[in-house]
């Protein structure tokens, strides 16, 4: 009776004998699950996984097709948005096709990365570190060399254009890809199923995936519209191609912003106009295509980060 | 020439309406055109707007739904007059652009958040509102509808409304947590510190939206420069207005705002007075464009597939909308159809079956006359008939279709 010191009734307290055997759960309490790793990466001997990580190579997990090839870019926005940003900055890495069922975070790209070689012990040198998205731009921050491109990501210009590319842009393609029945049943489905190409689950993936642009949609454009169409989606991405265009050509139309190196915003704008210029879209989605294709220095934008770092 | 109506959500906390882009569009029209060549009407009507929301401009039969649509067609309409852009250069008219994206992806969910999904608003002050101002059955929906899109505008912000709804319901937490078994410590030091760090992340959360705008307005009275608003302004004074009006029991916004950000206040004061408090005409709704129970039944019934998760979807236009609704009704109609045959076929079925059932039972206690009698009839017409006339007796008052088709 010593211990109902608080007064509160004991009946809302488990009898003892119950409260012991659930003392002894979990019964076994097993070691975290390792960073994914390739089937090569497990292949390997602890010897030559430590000769490997201390090559120094970092690995992207990335929606992309199966290639050998690391010129290829990822089809998803946000996984080309921070491959071109990494190769912009220099940083050497790999990357895996994967998708987000492999991520800890459980979105997609994600960065392991070997640790410092002066962590001591083994069991700790053979263990990547995983980056996920949200910390990608800090460690990019810390271990890449330096940039010229001084943009303030906080600036007040800088922070509208982006919600433009994040709002009226991100609509438009999610309805030209996913909403759009056409595209979404030969590229969208194709891509991202192609590692299970099933009948049915290629049926409910695809449903889900229609079903969250338009979700997604919905919620975007919610403080004007209870009833959004897709004209009205493209006119918007119309609207923002031409301030984009605009906004590039007042400092020079090389860089955004004026900047002497491209950066994090042209990564992000490059990341929707490459894939709207490249993946044959087509239905509704040509309206989209046509509409980019007028602003051409968007376009040469476009082709000359493709250029230097695609090919 | 008859004014153009601009319908919009009612009037709330001393200011002409109670959604930010209502509050945008009265502004916008009451500094680019005359005071005598627009009426406000306060329809609550979301149904007479094209895009299924307000504002909505009625010019003539025509109707425009949304404040960007608003915008661009006062424009082409007076080829420019209106246009309060005009003097902007194509850079400001991009950067407008972009900006209107900002403040409603960033504003959008800090109203809702202080207006909609802090429970001690949401029950004292705006859930109440929308009743004096609706009939019977439709106090309910609408203010619901409202609330669940502010709960899905701020679902990324879940653990900071849990952090104020714990704020706000201090009080009853000694009882939930000795009911727990749990003893604190020290826990008024500790309900401080939590207070202060929610305060933090709701300061945070308004400079992820205010910095920027302060940054650009540089003290100026127009977010451009100049001697008079632009859209931006119009849209502004729409959202800034609702964080700062009105008189909330939680009034972490406001309070926020004139601590910290009193530049934007005063910003916002000057724009309040210049669009919100000249005159405004006041029009009742005509009886076609009002909000009444059968405009809102129709409404209910129409959008049920919708609401059910049956049909979803954007169609690529206006039109697609329009044909979903008739395909509805249509659907409604065979519906109607096919239940009205089967129920007719299943009733037919039902009383005929019932009367053969009742016939065999007679049949069977006539037994062998009946037979002879049908065995007769191939030769002997009189004396099938007599039999038939029998039977018919015994068998009354039983309805048989086949006796109407005369046989």
């Amino acid at each position: 009776m010593a211990n109902r010191q608080d007064g509160s009734s004991s009946i809302f307290r488990a009898p003892q004998f119950i409260r012991r055997l659930f003392d002894h759960f979990p019964l076994i309490t097993y070691p975290v699950d390792p960073p994914p790793m390739s089937a090569q990466e497990l292949a390997m001997t602890t010897r030559q996984l430590q000769a490997f990580h201390s090559s120094g190579v970092n690995t992207l997990y990335i929606f992309t097709e199966d290639s050998d090839s690391d010129q290829v870019a990822s089809f998803n926005p946000a996984c080309l948005k921070w491959q071109t940003y990494l190769k912009i900055r220099g940083i050497n890495f790999t990357t895996i096709p994967s998708n987000n069922h492999a991520s800890p975070s459980g979105s997609l790209p994600f960065l392991t990365v070997s640790p410092p070689s002066s962590s001591s012990s083994e069991r700790q040198r053979i263990q990547r570190t995983v980056i996920p998205v949200a910390k990608l731009a800090q460690w990019v921050e810390d271990n890449a060399p330096g940039t010229v491109n001084t943009v303030d990501t906080e600036g007040a210009d800088y922070r509208a254009f982006l919600s433009l590319v994040e709002g009226a842009v991100r609509d438009a393609w999610l309805y030209a890809l996913y909403i759009d029945p056409i595209n979404l049943s030969n590229i969208t489905i194709p891509k991202y199923t192609s590692t299970t190409p099933l009948w049915p689950i290629t049926h409910f993936l695809g449903n889900q995936m229609r079903q969250a642009a338009i979700d997604s949609i919905k919620k975007s454009t919610s403080s004007e519209s209870t009833l959004p169409t897709g004209e009205e989606i493209y006119t918007k991405a119309n609207e923002a191609f031409s301030a984009l265009s605009t906004l590039l050509n007042s400092t020079g139309n090389t860089w955004f912003f004026g900047a002497d190196e491209a950066g994090m915003f042209d990564a992000s704008v490059f990341a929707y106009t490459y894939l709207i210029l490249s993946l044959e879209i087509s239905g509704s989605g040509e309206v989209l295509v046509e509409s980019l294709y007028k602003f051409k220095n968007l376009v040469e934008h476009s082709e000359r980060i493709r250029r230097r770092w695609f090919s | 020439m008859t004014p153009i109506e601009l319908h919009v959500w009612n009037r709330a906390f001393g200011l002409p309406s109670l959604d930010p882009e209502c509050l945008a569009a009265i502004a916008f029209l009451s500094s680019a055109i005359p005071q005598d060549l627009w009426v406000l009407v306060e329809s609550n009507n979301i149904s007479v707007s094209p895009n299924g929301a307000l504002p909505a401009l009625k010019d003539g039969s025509q109707w425009i739904g949304g404040f960007d649509a608003i915008v661009s067609y006062l424009n082409s309409k007076s080829s420019g007059g209106s246009d309060i852009d005009r003097n902007l250069s194509e850079l400001q008219k991009a950067q407008a652009l972009a900006y209107r994206s900002f403040i409603r992806k960033t504003c959008l969910p800090i109203t809702s958040l202080s207006l909609y999904v802090t429970s001690k608003n949401w029950i004292n002050v705006t859930r109440p509102l929308y009743s004096t101002f609706l009939q019977f059955p439709i106090q309910y929906e609408i203010p619901h509808t409202h609330h669940a899109r502010a709960i899905a505008l701020t679902s990324h912000l879940t653990s900071l409304i849990r952090e104020i709804a714990a704020e706000d319901s201090r009080p009853l937490q000694p009882v939930s947590t000795s009911f727990a078994g749990i003893t604190t410590t020290d826990k008024s030091k500790s309900q401080d510190k939590e207070k202060i760090t929610t305060r933090v992340r709701l300061r945070n959360l308004l400079a992820d939206f205010l910095d920027p705008i302060w940054e650009k307005l540089a003290g100026n009275n127009y977010f451009f420069g100049g001697n008079s608003p632009t859209t931006i302004d119009c849209l502004l004074v729409g959202y800034l207005s609702l964080l700062i009006c009105p008189n909330l029991p939680s009034a972490w916004a406001r309070e926020i705002l004139q601590q910290e950000f009193s530049e934007i206040v005063a910003y916002n004061e000057g724009l309040k007075l210049a669009c919100f408090q000249s005159g405004i005409t006041y029009k009742h709704p005509e009886e076609n464009d009002k909000l009444t129970l059968t405009t809102w039944t129709k409404r209910a019934i129409e959008n049920s597939p919708q609401t059910w998760g049956l049909s979803d979807g954007i169609p690529l236009n206006q039109e697609g909308y329009e044909a979903r609704t008739t395909a509805f009704w249509v659907a409604v109609q065979g519906i109607v159809g096919l239940a009205a045959t089967v129920g007719s076929v299943l009733t037919y079925r039902s009383l005929t079956t019932e009367g053969t059932v009742e016939v065999e039972l007679k049949e069977e206690t006539a037994g062998k006359k009946v037979y002879s009698a049908v065995k007769g009839s191939v030769g002997d017409v009189e004396g099938t008939e007599t039999t038939n006339h029998e039977s018919e007796k015994e068998r009354l008052p039983i309805f048989r279709a086949e006796d109407m088709l005369g046989l």
